[in-house]
C-alpha cells in the first residue's frame, strides 16, 4: 500500500480508504472515487504541481500532498 | 414572481450543459436572478410554450446534496425550500446528466431524489455517446428511475422541443420512486452506496463506456511539460494582444462618437452652463462608462470562449504551480492577464474562482495591473522626461523605463497577494481540485448571451454609479464660476475657471499633502481631476498649462519639460504606477465583494502605495 501524491505518471491503481476525512476527500468520492475504484495517474503537472487522475469517465487534477489516500499500485 | 406561472429549475453537476440547455431555452429572454443578500446569481428566464408561460432557473451546478461551497448551498436550500424568501422552491425540476458521463450525474440523482421533487431527467450530449460507438438504452434507464427521460443535444437544439412539450404535459414529472428497493435504489445513504449504484446503473444502460480518446491526445499536447507551456503562452500573447488591438478601434467610434454628440450639442443649444452640462457632464459621463464596452465584451467572449472549450480549466492546472507561490491559484492568472487591458472586465471575470478568499484577493491586487488608461499618463511623462536614447544598441530607453513599470506594478501586486494571504484573508483550505471537462465546440448563442449579459450587467450596474460621479467632478470643476472679463481667449478662460473652481480651492487645499512627492497646487489638481479616470490627467493639465491637447499632447511636453523638474515627474509616475485612479474600478469591487469595506481598502492600500513610491522616487531622484 502506498499514498496517491507518491506515484509516478502513467502509474495504475486502486483506491483503498481515505485515512483523514475532509471537505475535500469527501468531495472525492461524491465524485465517484471511493474506495475500490480504478484510476490512472496521467500526468503531474510542470514544477510540482497538481496531479491528472482518470478514472471511469472522469478527469480531475488535484493536489494530492496533504491529503493521505492510500491506494494500492496494480502496475 | 407570480406565482401561477410554473417555476422550473435545472438541476445538475458542474459542466453537465445546463446553461447551454438554459439559454437555448430562454433566449433574451432571461436575466441574471439577483436576489437580496445572496452573491450566487443564479440565471432567471421564461420560456413560453403555445399559450403558457414557465419560469427556468438555472442554479449553479451541485456534485452532491452536502452543499461545499456558496453557490452548492444556495443550489440545496433552494430545492429544500429554505430559501422560500428570495427564491421559491420550484414546481418541479429538470434534472440534467452529462451522457458522457453517467456515472456522475446518476451519483448525484440518487442523493437528490429525497428532495421528492416532480422530476424529468435530461441527458444531454447525446451525440458524443454515439460518436464514441455506444448506445444509451433510454427507456431501461426511465423503466429503472421511474421518472420520464429525455435525451438531448444542447448545442445543436436537438430534443429541445420534446423539453418544452413535457412543460406541458400533466404528467411530464414524476416524483421520483423513494420506495427504491425494487429499483435496485441504495437505501444506505452513505457516499459510497450512491456512487456503487449509479455505477452499476450506468453499466446496465451505457453498451460501451467509451473513453474520449480526442480530449486525451489533444491533452497529450496541451499538458504537456514543454508544449503545454509554449500553447499557454501563445494562447495568452494572443488574448493580451486581442483585448489591446481589437478593442481600440471600436474605442475609438466611441470617443469619436462622443466628440459628435458634443459638437451637435453645441450646434443646438446656446453657449452656456446647461450647454457645458450637458455636453461634459452628461455625455462624456456616458462615454466614459460605454468606452469599457468593447473591451469587457471581447474579455468576456474570450473568456467564456476558453472556458467553454475546456481549456481554461488546462491552463489553471498549468498556472496553478507557479500562482500557489504567491498564494493564489491557477485560476487567478485569467483576471490579472485581463487586467492589464483594464480591471473593470478583470475584476468582473474574477467569478471564475470558485474559492470566495482566493478570488477577493484576486480583485484586490487586479488595479495593481497596468491598465490601458494608464499609457496616456506613462506616454505623456516618459515621452517629456525621459530621453529617447538607445539602451544596449536595440531597446529605446523610453520603451525599456514603460516596460519597467508594467513589471513593477506586477510585481508588487503579486507582493500584495502574498502579504494579504498571510496577514489578512486566510486560504479557504480548499486544495487545489478541478475537474477536466471533454473539449467541445462551444455554442455560438450559449456565448452571444453571456457576454450579453455581462456588458448589460455591467452597464446597469457599474455604469449608473460612474455616470453619477462623473457629473459630480464636472460640477466640481464648473463651480462655483469664475469671473471671467469678456474677450479673454478661450483657453486662459478654463484655465481660470478650473483654478477658481471647488476642484481648484480643494487642490490648493489639499497640495500639502503631496509636498513630499514634490507636487505643487496644479499637479494636485491634476491628481484629483483624474479620480474619476486615470488618463483624465492629460486633459486636466492641458486644461491648467492651457494648452490645447485635443490634437496632440506635443505642446503640452514643451509646457511640462519647462514647468516641472525631474523629481516631481519621477513621483507622479510612481504614484500611477499604484494609485487606484479611477472611479469605475472602485464601483465594479464594490459590485463584485459586495460590499463598499473592499472598495475602500482597495482604494486605501493602493493610495498608501502610490504616496511611498511617489515620495521614495522624489526623494532619489532630487
Amino acid at each position: 500500500m502506498t499514498l496517491l501524491h507518491a506515484l509516478p505518471a502513467g502509474a495504475k491503481g486502486k483506491i483503498i480508504q481515505y485515512a483523514s476525512t475532509n471537505s475535500i476527500t469527501e468531495r472525492l468520492q461524491e465524485m465517484g472515487l471511493i474506495p475500490g475504484t480504478l484510476f490512472t495517474i496521467v500526468r503531474r503537472a510542470p514544477l510540482g504541481g497538481p496531479l491528472e487522475i482518470a478514472y471511469g469517465q472522469s478527469r480531475i487534477a488535484l493536489r494530492a500532498e496533504e491529503l493521505s489516500i492510500h491506494v494500492e499500485r496494480m502496475n | 414572481m407570480e406565482s401561477h406561472v410554473p417555476l422550473i429549475a435545472l438541476v445538475g453537476t458542474p459542466n453537465c450543459g445546463k446553461s447551454t440547455i438554459f439559454n437555448a431555452l430562454t433566449g433574451l429572454h432571461q436575466k441574471v436572478g439577483n436576489f437580496p443578500g445572496v452573491t450566487v446569481e443564479p440565471g432567471v428566464g421564461t420560456v413560453t410554450v403555445g399559450e403558457s408561460h414557465h419560469t427556468l432557473v438555472d442554479l449553479p451546478g451541485i456534485y452532491s446534496t452536502k452543499p461545499k461551497s456558496v453557490d452548492e448551498e444556495f443550489t440545496i436550500q433552494t430545492l429544500t425550500g429554505e430559501h422560500r424568501k428570495t427564491l421559491r422552491r420550484p414546481d418541479a425540476t429538470f434534472f440534467v446528466i452529462d451522457g458522457t458521463n453517467l456515472e456522475k450525474g446518476l451519483t448525484l440523482y440518487s442523493q437528490f431524489r429525497s428532495f421528492g421533487l416532480p422530476t424529468a431527467i435530461v441527458v444531454t450530449m447525446i451525440d458524443a455517446i454515439k460518436a464514441g460507438g455506444a448506445v444509451l438504452d433510454d427507456i431501461g434507464l426511465e423503466h429503472e428511475l421511474g421518472v420520464p427521460v429525455i435525451t438531448v443535444v444542447g448545442n445543436k437544439g436537438i430534443g429541445l422541443d420534446d423539453m418544452k412539450i413535457q412543460m406541458q404535459k400533466t404528467d411530464g414529472f414524476a416524483i421520483p420512486p423513494t420506495n427504491g428497493q425494487a429499483m435496485g435504489i441504495a437505501h444506505d445513504e452513505s457516499i459510497e452506496h450512491h456512487v456503487a449504484w449509479a455505477r452499476a446503473l450506468s453499466e446496465r444502460v451505457l453498451t460501451v463506456h467509451t473513453v474520449d480518446k480526442f480530449s486525451l491526445k489533444l491533452d497529450g499536447v496541451l499538458l504537456h511539460p514543454v508544449w503545454g507551456f509554449v500553447v499557454f503562452l501563445a494562447v495568452m500573447a494572443l488574448f493580451f494582444q486581442s483585448i489591446f488591438s481589437w478593442a481600440e478601434p471600436l474605442m475609438n467610434v466611441i470617443d469619436s462618437g462622443v466628440a459628435s454628440a458634443q459638437t451637435l450639442a453645441a450646434t443646438v443649444l446656446p453657449q452656456g452652463i446647461i450647454l457645458d452640462f450637458i455636453s461634459k457632464g452628461i455625455v462624456a459621463g456616458i462615454g466614459s462608462v460605454i468606452v469599457f464596452v468593447p473591451q469587457i465584451a471581447l474579455l468576456s467572449l474570450l473568456i467564456t470562449l476558453l472556458e467553454d472549450c475546456g481549456y481554461l480549466a488546462r491552463a489553471a492546472f498549468i498556472m496553478d504551480r507557479i500562482m500557489g507561490v504567491f498564494g493564489l491559484q491557477g485560476r487567478s492568472f485569467v483576471p490579472l492577464l485581463g487586467s492589464f487591458a483594464c480591471a473593470i472586465p478583470g475584476i468582473m471575470s474574477a467569478r471564475i474562482i470558485p474559492s470566495r478568499n482566493d478570488r477577493l484577493i484576486t480583485i484586490l491586487i487586479a488595479p495593481l495591473m497596468a491598465c490601458s488608461a494608464r499609457l496616456p499618463v506613462y506616454t505623456l511623462l516618459i515621452a517629456s522626461f525621459i530621453p529617447a536614447v538607445a539602451v544596449a544598441e536595440i531597446f529605446s530607453l523610453q520603451a525599456v523605463v514603460m516596460a519597467a513599470l508594467y513589471a513593477l506594478g506586477l510585481f508588487i501586486g503579486l507582493v500584495v497577494a502574498f502579504l494579504l494571504r498571510r496577514l489578512m484573508i486566510p486560504s479557504d483550505k480548499i486544495p487545489f481540485l478541478i475537474e477536466f471537462p471533454p473539449y467541445r465546440v462551444p455554442s455560438a448563442k450559449s456565448i452571444a448571451l453571456s457576454v450579453w449579459g455581462r456588458v448589460k450587467d455591467f452597464l446597469t450596474t457599474a455604469g449608473t454609479v460612474i455616470l453619477l460621479l462623473s457629473v459630480i467632478l464636472w460640477a466640481m470643476t464648473e463651480f462655483p464660476r469664475a469671473d471671467i472679463p469678456a474677450g479673454t481667449p478661450e483657453l486662459d478662460a478654463q484655465r481660470i475657471q478650473l483654478e477658481q473652481s471647488a476642484a481648484g480651492t480643494l487642490g490648493k487645499a489639499i497640495q500639502p499633502v503631496f509636498a513630499p512627492l514634490g507636487f505643487d497646487w496644479k499637479i494636485t489638481l491634476g491628481v484629483i481631476g483624474s479620480f474619476a479616470a486615470r488618463e483624465v490627467f492629460v486633459s486636466v493639465m492641458g486644461q491648467i498649462y492651457a494648452t490645447d491637447v485635443a490634437e496632440s499632447d506635443a505642446g503640452l511636453r514643451q509646457v511640462l519639460q519647462r514647468e516641472i523638474p525631474f523629481a516631481t515627474a519621477t513621483g507622479i509616475i510612481l504614484f500611477y504606477v499604484f494609485a487606484l485612479q479611477c472611479m469605475s474600478t472602485v464601483a465594479i469591487i464594490r459590485r463584485e465583494t459586495g460590499s463598499w469595506k473592499w472598495s475602500a481598502f482597495a482604494f486605501a492600500y493602493t493610495f498608501a502605495l502610490a504616496y511611498t513610491a511617489g515620495a521614495i522616487g522624489h526623494y532619489l531622484a532630487s
